[in-house]
């Protein structure tokens, strides 16, 4: 048993910087790293690595002992004064509602262990009873209360400890309602005061980071474009490439060999169709890119919107073929789907690549024709201003990393309109919140996930919480793709969690965040304000629909039409109305089946956009305007 | 089900003995009773006596006794019915006025007695007499990562098991993880549509996905099944269908009732009649929203003006323990037949039902258009 966790805290080695460099290659011998690890998972010894396993003992011996330390120290100090961390009962006017220096000297361990959290518990039960409206509010006032009555705290633990027992009898399992235990659990969270960070919020950057989405009609050539661009970037040798031309041309899909740099699934690869987000890093001039292949199939749509919600930039492939721009844009085609789906997720900076002109021996008609209708599409429809056309061709390669001589064309190639794209600010020093969009590696003691930051910052030893299912852990590692340890909003990262975990209590769609008055509730009730688009039924009251938001796709109801709203100016059309009709705008009530991680639009903007599908189409899309608790 | 004897007065006052036969009963009669019935039947009950020296034994013993029911309880998942009331008739060994829970039981008789039996009563004990054979109908709709297996019985969709399992995405460099989290998944489903799904008694299997994961699962299954002994026949292989689903949510199975090749194989269950007319309802409200229209007070405007087509109405609302409720949307059923109306009484254990449901249980297609409607209130219970 000791020796599954050593091996388990193994992951240590994988975020040594000098393991993570700067190149793709280099990232994904991690992943093989993670991959090898989980598969001898169960051997029992293996001779060869002996002396390694060796020194990776005494490494990890010392660092979990210190983690436990801490775990020790924290109760031990916080038992006698069950209320709150020492600090604020000392001086209960000295409640910093934001995260600033605190005098003490409280290690930067805000979130108590499980031990202490039913001692926590206790004194707040007043609170619970309050609708969790004050939640949201300012968190001094509570607080302040709290520690003035101080004797009927202490008559008040002596009842909870008898609740706490029986709650804690029966622990609620991942998706439970919110059962007494919960409530107490979330009161806690919310209640804890955030520490001073140990280092600076902000990283010198050499580059700006852009997360960039490829999307388009399926066989628009998404992939065989990218993997042509990384190949003239020498991201991927001409080795690999010869041997994907050499395989595919005996499976009988030459043309697929670009492509299968980001298709790499054995299905995907057999089937010659993107599945899933392929994701991959380069850098340009000026910018850092982190690429996502999207998927164009309008199966796999859901896969399309995870890496969107991640995207701050995008590039929308046009097949220029004879016919196949036309199926690709008319209805049922992905492109005016997938243009809308990126406006409704918040992108808005967009370069559309004309793919195949070669098979349309490079005309301007055909470019002017392609790029006119788009145009006033993306206008008019989606709202996108400012947008560059470029004309290219994945499978021959021109344009892309070099200029192509164009009697028509003399203006910017792919990679350099990649490199004006401009990052957006995103706020770093806001609350944490991280999106998980995949679990790779579960363990009972430690899990590793992948997601991006929406804001905050995360570092090594942090404790942390993950939403919905309230999970406390402590982060073991944590690392962007460039292998910095210390992660801000917008990075994509791997991140290492300690704690206890069910099994399925995290999963795709959850969220971490920190205790302290800004940190999240989870909630199956929410007030959102959507627009409509091209729908044969209407939207009516008890429709079921699949909701999506960041990386979160669960089932949901509209159970109150609460009124429509005229478009330009936002008054108020009809209240209560019987249906919602395509192209309106209307405030609806949604509720899920069970508690989910998103939080109002003005909060999180990443977290507040939400989506929603219907038999295998995108029926509306809009922003949670309020979180609506239960009584 | 089977009837002994009906006896109902002309003034619906009367009983009727039964004998539960299939699952699917129990549904039935949960329909049929209400708080304030009686029942008669055998069941076992322990009973404590205390002879002349003091000892005190416990036996159970089997009586059968009349019980004027309370509260109703009906656990779908297990077919099991519960009720609890006030023992009426007095007894050897059980008190007048004590309480007892009556559990039906399949292949036993019992008897149901009501003050009144209402015209829905009686349709839905005739339904559930009709011998028709059942077809039952096994679905599978999957996505990656999540998959329910469902029974469709006539009155009911039964979700038999959920499987949810995350699976690790492609990742740059390494796709085995993706791989094998997909083939556990597969495991998975695969073992749980063996456990619930009896090849023998189905009359056919949907498998229902996006993409490529009904053929992968397909071909799982097979390979399963050959794995443990039980090779699918080709009269078994015959059964499965393989179409297209947006999602594996449970509400997926709505649109793979839609499509035409399942209809026409599924062409006389309930679940498929409802759809149909649940689509067309919602169809009219897109293109002709001033002839659809839901929530009882709209339509029971409408039904003044004689002027209803068709009538949806969601089962549960007779199960209603308010009497008034319930006697209000009997009124509204008999009227609209009573006009040459056509009425469709949905189950809300079926997809479209849970739909229903959500809107107010209550919607109806007109016959000509009512823009005034539109002014009055919907006005439901839990409005403001």
């Amino acid at each position: 048993m000791s020796r599954r966790r050593i091996r388990n805290v193994n992951t240590d080695r994988e975020f040594d910087p000098v393991l993570i460099s700067r190149s793709v290659n280099k990232y994904s011998e991690l992943d093989d790293y993670y991959d090898d690890d989980y598969d001898d998972y169960e051997d029992e010894e293996e001779d060869s690595e002996g002396k390694y396993v060796n020194d990776q003992y005494t490494y990890n011996r010392n660092s979990l002992s210190a983690n436990y330390y801490t775990y020790l120290t924290d109760s031990g100090r916080n038992s006698p004064t069950p209320a709150a961390p020492p600090s604020t009962s000392q001086n209960p006017t000295y409640y910093p509602p934001v995260s600033t220096a605190t005098p003490t000297a409280a290690p930067p361990t805000s979130v108590p262990s499980p031990t202490i959290v039913r001692n926590m518990t206790a004194p707040l039960l007043q609170q619970v009873q309050k609708p969790p409206k004050n939640v949201n509010s300012r968190p001094s006032t509570p607080q302040m209360a709290n520690n003035l009555n101080t004797p009927k705290r202490v008559q008040q633990v002596k009842n909870l400890q008898t609740e706490s027992a029986t709650s804690s009898l029966s622990r609620p399992s991942s998706e439970v309602d919110l059962t007494a235990f919960r409530k107490n659990q979330l009161q806690t969270i919310v209640k804890a005061p955030s520490f001073a960070r140990k280092t600076p919020k902000s990283r010198a950057v050499d580059k700006q980071l852009i997360n960039l989405i490829v999307v388009g009609h399926v066989d628009a050539g998404k992939s065989t474009l990218m993997g042509h661009l990384l190949h003239d970037l020498d991201v991927i040798d001409s080795r690999t490439i010869d041997k994907f031309k050499h395989e595919a041309a005996r499976s009988g899909k030459a043309s697929f060999a670009y492509a299968w740099v980001l298709d790499e699934t054995e299905e995907e690869r057999q089937r010659g169709v993107t599945m899933d987000i392929g994701r991959t890093s380069f850098e340009t001039k000026n910018r850092r890119i982190v690429l996502l292949d999207a998927p164009g199939h309008k199966d796999f749509i859901s896969n399309m919107i995870t890496g969107s919600s991640q995207a701050d930039a995008a590039i929308l492939v046009i097949n220029a073929t004879t016919g196949e721009f036309e199926t690709g844009f008319e209805n049922g085609g992905q492109t005016k789907e997938h243009a809308l789906l990126l406006r409704s997720l918040g992108v808005t900076q967009l370069v559309v690549a004309v793919n195949k002109l070669d098979t349309v021996d490079w005309s301007f008609e055909r470019y002017e024709e392609i790029r006119n209708s788009l145009t006033v599409f993306l206008t008019r429809q989606a709202g996108f201003s400012k947008t560059k056309f470029v004309p290219v061709s994945g499978i021959t390669g021109e344009n892309l990393a070099k200029r192509m001589n164009l009697s028509w064309y003399d203006g910017p190639c792919l990679i350099e309109l990649i490199d004006s794209f401009v990052a957006p600010q995103p706020p770093s020093d806001g609350p944490l919140r991280i999106g998980v969009s995949d679990v790779l590696k579960v363990a009972s003691n430690q899990i590793v996930v992948s997601g991006k930051i929406e804001s905050g910052e995360v570092e090594k030893d942090d404790k942390v919480y993950v939403m919905p299912s309230v999970v406390s852990a402590t982060v073991k590692e944590c690392a962007n793709n460039d292998g910095s340890k210390h992660c801000f909003a917008g990075d994509y990262i791997l991140l290492t969690l300690q704690g206890v975990f069910e099994p399925d209590s995290i999963q795709t769609g959850s969220v971490v965040v920190r205790a302290g008055p800004d940190t999240l509730i989870p909630a199956k009730k929410f007030e959102v304000r959507l627009v409509v688009f091209d729908i044969a039924t209407p939207i009516i009251k008890g429709v079921k629909t699949e909701l999506y938001a960041h990386s979160l796709c669960v089932p949901c109801t509209f159970t109150k039409l609460i009124h429509t709203i005229n478009k330009s100016n936002g008054e108020v059309l009809k209240q209560r109305p019987r249906f919602i009709a395509k192209g309106t705008s209307a405030v609806v009530e949604i509720e899920t089946d069970h508690d989910i991680a998103i939080e109002p639009f003005t909060s999180c903007r990443a977290l507040g956009r939400v989506t929603f599908r219907s038999g295998g189409h995108t029926i509306a899309a809009g922003i949670v305007e309020r979180v609506i608790t239960p009584q | 089900m089977k009837e002994i004897k009906r006896f109902i007065d002309r003034d619906g006052k009367g009983y009727a003995s039964l004998i539960a036969e299939e699952p699917e009963d129990m549904w039935h009669i949960y329909n049929l009773i209400r708080a304030g019935d009686v029942v008669k039947a055998s069941t076992s009950r322990k009973v404590v006596s205390e002879s002349s020296s003091g000892t005190v034994t416990n036996s159970r013993v089997f009586v059968k006794l009349a019980v004027k029911i309370e509260t109703i309880d009906f656990d779908p998942g297990a077919h099991e019915l519960h009720l609890k009331g006030k023992v009426i008739e007095e007894n050897d060994v059980v008190k007048l006025g004590s309480y007892h829970t009556i559990d039906i039981e399949p292949h036993r008789k019992f008897t149901m007695e009501k003050e009144e039996w209402d015209s829905i009563d009686l349709e839905r004990l005739d339904l559930a007499l009709n011998p028709a054979a059942t077809a039952d109908v096994a679905a599978v709709v999957l996505h990656e990562g999540l998959a329910n297996v469902c029974l469709i019985t006539p009155a009911m969709t039964l979700t038999r098991a959920k499987i949810d399992m995350t699976i690790p995405r492609k990742r740059k460099g390494f796709t085995s993880t993706h791989e094998k989290g997909l083939d556990k998944f597969y495991e998975a489903v695969c073992a749980a549509f063996m456990r619930h799904v009896d090849l023998q008694v189905v009359k056919c299997v949907v498998v229902a996905s996006r993409g490529f994961v009904k053929d992968a699962f397909f071909e799982h299954l097979q390979k399963y099944y050959e794995d443990n002994g039980k090779k699918l026949s080709a009269d078994q292989k015959a059964k499965f269908m393989l179409t297209h689903s947006s999602s594996g949510f449970k509400h997926a199975l709505k649109e793979v009732l839609e499509t035409p090749q399942v209809a026409a194989k599924l062409a006389d269950t309930k679940a498929q009649g409802e759809v149909k007319a649940l689509n067309q309802f919602l169809g009219l409200m897109s293109t002709d929203p001033d002839r659809a229209f839901y929530g009882y007070n709209h339509v029971n405007q409408a039904n003044n003006e004689l002027a209803i087509d068709t009538l949806l109405v969601a089962d549960s609302l007779f199960r209603s323990q308010d009497i008034n409720t319930r006697k209000k949307y009997v009124k509204l059923v008999e009227s609209v037949r009573e006009q040459n109306g056509k009425v469709l009484i949905f189950s809300s254990m079926h997809v479209s039902g849970e739909q229903l449901d959500q809107l107010t249980g209550c919607a109806a297609i007109l016959r000509y258009p009512m823009p005034d409607l539109d002014e009055v209130p919907i006005s439901d219970d839990e409005e403001q």
